[in-house]
């Protein structure tokens, strides 16, 4: 129980610290989709791990996937063009 | 606890509920973001570079570092361990309102700078979206300080699902916070 949410800690922190860190560099097409991408894996790491919904109906687990992958999507679409 | 029943997510239905409309609205307010900054490109960069990402970088930090406490606060009480479970969540409020505090920093240099809401649609955004993320991170420290002091006073006769669905709350503001970020700080 403490180790997977110590690693998640860890793997939240070292995303944080790489989106900030890809922010300062040039920003092409392919670095704001890599933050977008990087913040979407950290939001569902917060989601499964400490909110614990690695353990709830699927239902749950699709809609938190699905909201994501939607809000990501549109905003690289808008991004992008 | 059977989580796995559709009705039963961790922390109660309601609160997922509650959850899942604030993301959406959330949500929907920062793809208007995007919308809009389709179309005026070169004024969203310009207002977001003067933005200060080393503070919602550090911000950011405090909101996952609290979020852990939290989450370890829950472990413990499903220990029945209620010391543990009181110093963890006090961890979690206490990075919480260093989040509130730095925010309030923040806020102050934007206004001394004159970017109030009126100065352009980018920083009307920026106020509307930060301002109620900062209220309910505000909500949430509140919550969680009564959550603790529930701990403590019921000992292990307070009710799992409650701590759960504060923590919930708590961790929904994290997961607001990690779209806005990019969102406002980084993404124009």
């Amino acid at each position: 129980m403490q180790r997977s949410l110590v690693y998640s800690y860890l793997g939240l922190l070292a995303l944080t610290l790489s989106v900030a860190a890809l922010a300062s560099a040039a920003t092409s097409r392919l670095i704001v989709i890599a933050i977008l991408l990087f913040s979407l894996v950290k939001f569902w790491l917060v989601a499964f791990q400490f909110m614990e919904l690695k353990k709830a109906h699927a239902f749950w687990k699709v809609l938190i996937i699905v909201f994501g992958v939607l809000v990501a999507a549109l905003l690289i679409l808008f991004r992008v063009k | 606890m059977n989580y796995k029943s559709i009705f039963y997510p961790p922390g109660g239905m309601l609160i997922w509920i509650v959850i899942y409309l604030e993301l959406i609205t959330f949500g929907a307010a920062m793809i208007a973001l995007g919308y809009y900054g389709m179309a005026e490109r070169a004024q969203f960069h310009s207002d977001s570079q003067s933005l200060n990402k080393t503070i919602a970088t550090v911000n950011t930090v405090f909101l996952l570092t609290s979020g852990y406490w939290v989450a370890r606060a829950v472990h413990f009480f499903k220990s029945k361990m209620i010391e543990k479970t009181a110093q963890q969540l006090l961890w979690g409020i206490l990075f919480g309102a260093g989040f509130l505090i730095l925010k309030g920093v923040e806020y102050h240099g934007k206004l001394e700078a004159g970017h109030d809401m009126e100065q352009s649609t980018f920083f009307m955004f920026y106020w509307l979206l930060t301002g109620f993320h900062w209220i309910h991170v505000l909500v949430g420290v509140v919550i969680l300080i009564i959550t603790r002091r529930s701990v403590l006073k019921k000992r292990d006769k307070a009710v799992l699902e409650d701590i759960e669905a504060g923590a919930a709350f708590w961790h929904m503001c994290d997961l607001i916070w990690l779209l806005l970020f990019p969102v406002l700080y980084l993404l124009f």
